[in-house]
C-alpha cells in the first residue's frame, strides 16, 4: 500500500473528485486530503515529528477533509504531494501585464521593460513566494521523504471570450510571447525542483496553448464562468500522470473511466456494479 | 571679563562637547537649516553611503522617492542585484558630482555620452551604470532602450522631490578623452576595455566639483524651484587611487576637497544643507571604532550613530509613524495593485468564501 498525503486549496477539490471514481482501479494506493482554501494553509507549524494547523477554523477545515486528523505526520504516509497553493503560471501572465522582458516581442499595454535575466528572477522569486513552498519549507523540518507538488493549471481558455474577464491574463494568453512565458514558467519550476521535491507538469493533453487549458476542463459553475479551477475530468488525468510517474508499475487504466476498457467489456450492469464498489472503497478510504 | 567665545553655547568647545564624550553621547551635532516631516519626500543619490540614509529614512516610514521599483514579485535580495531600490531611480552609484551633472543634462537632453556602452562576451553593458544589470544585456539597442526608460525616471525625480540627499563620494574618475563623459567606473574593470588614447585619468578639484553641484543645482531648480539639497560627504576611503599618491593620502586629498565644497555650498545658498557624518564616523570622538577590520567600511552600528544624529536634529521625522506605506520595502502595493487588477486577491474573504464552499461540497459527501 503505497500512502499519499495530499495538502491542497480549492484546486485539490477535482483531484479530491476524481479520485471518487478513479481510486478504485488503484487498490493499493491510498489518498487522504488535507485541505483549506485560498492561503489559509499558512496557518501551520512544524512540531516535533507533525504539522500543526494553528488556526481553529483551518484545523475544523482539515479534520473535514481528512476524515479526522487534525494533524498531518509524515511519517504516516510514503508520499506527499501539495496540490494549488498558488504556484501557477498565471502569476507570470499577471507580472506580464505590467512588466516585459528583452526576449518579449509584444509591445501592446503600458509596460516597463526589465532585462531577461530579471523577468526570469522576477518568476523564480514569485514561485519561491507561494504557499507552496512555503508548505514545502515546514515539511522539510520535519521529514526527508519525497514532496511532490503540482502546481495551480493553467486558466480556461474561456477567459478569452469573457467581456469581463481578466484582461491582463487575457493579454498574455493572446500574446506572441506566450511562448517565452511558459518557458519562464517552466524554468523557474526546473530552479525549484530539488532531489527531493518533484514538480509536476500540468498534463499536455490538458492545455490548450503555453498557458491556458482546454476549456472542456473547465469546472462547471452555475453563476459566472470560473476560469481558474478545473474538473474531474482533468483530475483523473491530473492523478494518473502523477502515480505514473511515482510508480510506474501502477495499474489504474481505464478505471472511473465512463469510456474505460472495462465498461465495454463488461457491459451496463457490471459497470454499474464496478460504480457501487469505487463508492464504497473511496468511503471506507475516507473514514481511516 | 569679557571674551567672544564667553556666550557660545557648549557644543562650540571641545572639552565639552568632545572630550570625554563617547559616540553614543555625542549631541547637536547638526543645526539643520530645514526641518523635516514624514510627508517629506525624499529623493537619494551619491555614493554607495547614500544607500544607508535611504534605509533609514524608509525604516523610519519617511517619504522615499522610488521612481523605478522593482517587479513586485522580485526578492529583497535580487532587487538589490538589479540594482532596484537603492537609490531613487536605478541609475547605481554615482561617485563624482561631475556623473550627477552630467546624468542630469542626459535626462534633459542636454548631454549625450560618449563609449557609453561597453561590452563582455558579447554581452553589452551601461557604461554609466555598469551594476544594474549584473550579465549585461543582448544588444546594445537593448542597452539603450533600457537607458531611455530610466532617462525619463530621472526627469521625473525632481518634480516629484522636496529634498534631493546626495553623497559627495569621489574626486578621481575617468572619462572619455574627447567629449568629457565621466564614467562612474573605469574602462576594463567590470567590462569594455581601457584604451589610453581614449580614456584618461582626472581627479577633479575644488572649483570642478564646486561648479559642478551649482550646475546641477541649477538645472534641477529649473523642474522645481523649492527643490532643497541635503549634502553629505561619504566617510569611505577610496579602494584604489590613479594617482601617483598613497591611496591614504589620495583619500585625505579627495574627502577634504569634497568636505571642502559641501561646506561652501551650504554656506552659500539658502536651499543647500551639509549633514555632517562624515565629520563624526572619520572624527577623532569615534576613534575608528566604526570601521570595519580593513578599515575601509562603515559598520551598522556606525550608521545607526549617525542616523540617530540625524533623526535628533528631525524631530518631527523621528516621529513619523506609517505616512509612506506605499514605499515600504518590497513592493507589496504593486503586488497587491495587480492582484486587485484581477479581480480576487488570495487573502480576499469573498475568494476564499467561495473556495471553502467548494471544498466543503467536495468532501463533504
Amino acid at each position: 500500500m503505497i500512502r499519499v498525503a495530499l495538502l491542497g486549496n480549492s484546486h485539490l477539490v477535482n483531484w479530491r473528485r476524481a479520485w471518487r471514481t478513479l481510486g478504485a482501479a488503484y487498490p493499493d494506493v491510498e489518498f487522504v486530503f488535507f485541505a483549506a482554501p485560498g492561503e489559509q494553509l499558512r496557518c501551520c507549524e512544524p512540531q516535533g515529528d507533525r504539522l500543526v494547523f494553528t488556526r481553529e477554523d483551518v484545523a475544523r477545515l482539515v479534520e473535514i477533509t481528512s476524515g479526522g486528523r487534525s494533524e498531518l505526520i509524515p511519517a504516516d504516509y510514503d508520499v506527499l504531494c501539495l496540490v494549488g497553493l498558488g504556484s501557477g503560471v498565471e502569476d507570470v501572465m499577471l507580472l506580464y501585464s505590467r512588466w516585459r522582458a528583452d526576449a518579449h516581442q509584444s509591445r501592446e499595454g503600458r509596460f516597463r521593460l526589465v532585462s531577461d535575466a530579471c523577468f526570469q528572477d522576477a518568476v523564480a522569486d514569485r514561485l519561491n513566494a507561494s504557499l507552496a513552498v512555503a508548505l514545502v519549507g515546514k515539511l522539510r523540518q520535519i521529514t526527508d521523504k519525497a514532496i511532490w507538488l503540482a502546481p495551480v493549471p493553467a486558466p480556461s481558455e474561456i477567459i478569452l471570450t469573457l467581456e469581463d474577464g481578466p484582461a491582463n491574463i487575457g493579454l498574455a494568453a493572446a500574446a506572441p510571447d506566450a511562448l517565452p512565458l511558459r518557458a519562464a514558467y517552466d524554468e523557474a519550476c526546473r530552479r525549484l525542483a530539488a532531489d527531493n521535491l518533484i514538480v509536476l507538469e500540468q498534463p499536455k493533453a490538458t492545455l490548450a496553448s503555453p498557458l491556458l487549458s482546454k476549456d472542456e476542463y473547465r469546472r462547471p459553475s452555475k453563476t459566472a464562468p470560473d476560469w481558474s479551477h478545473l474538473n474531474d475530468a482533468y483530475g483523473r488525468i491530473a492523478i494518473r500522470e502523477f502515480l505514473a510517474r511515482l510508480d510506474p508499475s501502477l495499474d489504474g487504466q481505464g478505471a472511473g473511466e465512463p469510456s474505460g476498457r472495462r465498461r465495454r467489456l463488461a457491459g451496463p450492469l457490471l459497470a454499474a456494479l464496478w460504480s457501487r464498489v469505487s463508492q464504497v472503497s473511496v468511503r471506507r478510504i475516507s473514514k481511516r | 571679563m569679557n571674551s567672544p567665545y564667553s556666550d557660545l553655547p557648549s557644543r562650540n568647545f571641545w572639552k565639552a562637547a568632545i572630550s570625554g564624550q563617547s559616540p553614543e553621547t555625542v549631541s547637536e551635532l547638526w543645526q539643520p537649516k530645514f526641518r523635516f516631516c514624514p510627508e517629506t519626500r525624499f529623493a537619494t543619490a551619491g555614493s554607495c553611503f547614500a544607500q544607508h540614509i535611504a534605509r533609514y529614512l524608509r525604516a523610519r516610514r519617511a517619504t522615499v522617492v522610488d521612481l523605478e521599483r522593482p517587479p513586485p514579485p522580485l526578492s529583497a535580495a535580487n532587487a538589490l542585484k538589479y540594482g532596484y531600490r537603492l537609490y531613487s531611480a536605478r541609475y547605481g552609484n554615482i561617485y563624482t558630482v561631475r556623473h550627477l551633472l552630467q546624468l542630469t543634462e542626459e535626462a534633459f537632453g542636454q548631454f549625450a555620452p560618449s563609449d557609453a556602452i561597453w561590452e563582455r562576451d558579447g554581452r553589452f553593458f551601461d557604461a554609466m551604470r555598469i551594476g544594474v544589470e549584473p550579465a549585461g544585456l543582448p544588444s546594445a539597442e537593448a542597452v539603450q532602450r533600457h537607458r531611455q526608460q530610466h532617462l525619463a525616471n530621472v526627469r521625473r525625480l525632481f518634480p516629484r522631490s522636496d529634498v534631493f540627499v546626495f553623497t559627495l563620494g569621489l574626486t578621481e574618475a575617468w572619462i572619455h578623452r574627447e567629449s568629457g563623459t565621466v564614467y562612474p567606473t573605469a574602462p576594463g574593470t567590470v567590462a569594455g576595455s581601457h584604451r589610453p588614447d581614449v580614456h584618461a585619468f582626472v581627479n577633479f578639484g575644488f572649483s570642478d566639483v564646486y561648479e559642478d553641484f551649482v550646475r546641477f543645482r541649477r538645472l534641477a531648480m529649473k523642474r522645481n524651484p523649492e527643490l532643497k539639497f541635503l549634502l553629505t560627504v561619504s566617510p569611505v576611503p577610496l579602494a584604489a587611487t590613479a594617482s601617483d599618491k598613497h591611496v591614504l593620502v589620495a583619500t585625505t586629498y579627495s574627502k577634504a576637497v569634497l568636505r571642502a565644497v559641501a561646506g561652501k555650498l551650504a554656506e552659500t545658498f539658502e536651499n543647500v544643507d551639509y549633514f555632517p557624518s562624515f565629520d563624526f564616523l572619520t572624527g577623532a570622538v569615534t576613534r575608528g571604532a566604526f570601521y570595519t577590520e580593513d578599515a575601509r567600511q562603515i559598520t551598522e552600528a556606525g550608521v545607526e550613530a549617525v542616523m540617530r544624529l540625524f533623526f535628533e536634529a528631525q524631530p518631527a521625522l523621528a516621529q513619523a509613524s506609517a505616512a509612506a506605506v506605499a514605499d515600504a520595502p518590497g513592493g507589496p502595493a504593486g503586488e497587491q495593485d495587480e492582484r486587485r487588477a484581477k479581480g480576487r486577491t488570495p487573502g480576499d474573504p469573498d475568494h476564499e468564501a467561495v473556495c471553502e464552499d467548494m471544498l466543503l461540497d467536495a468532501f463533504s459527501r
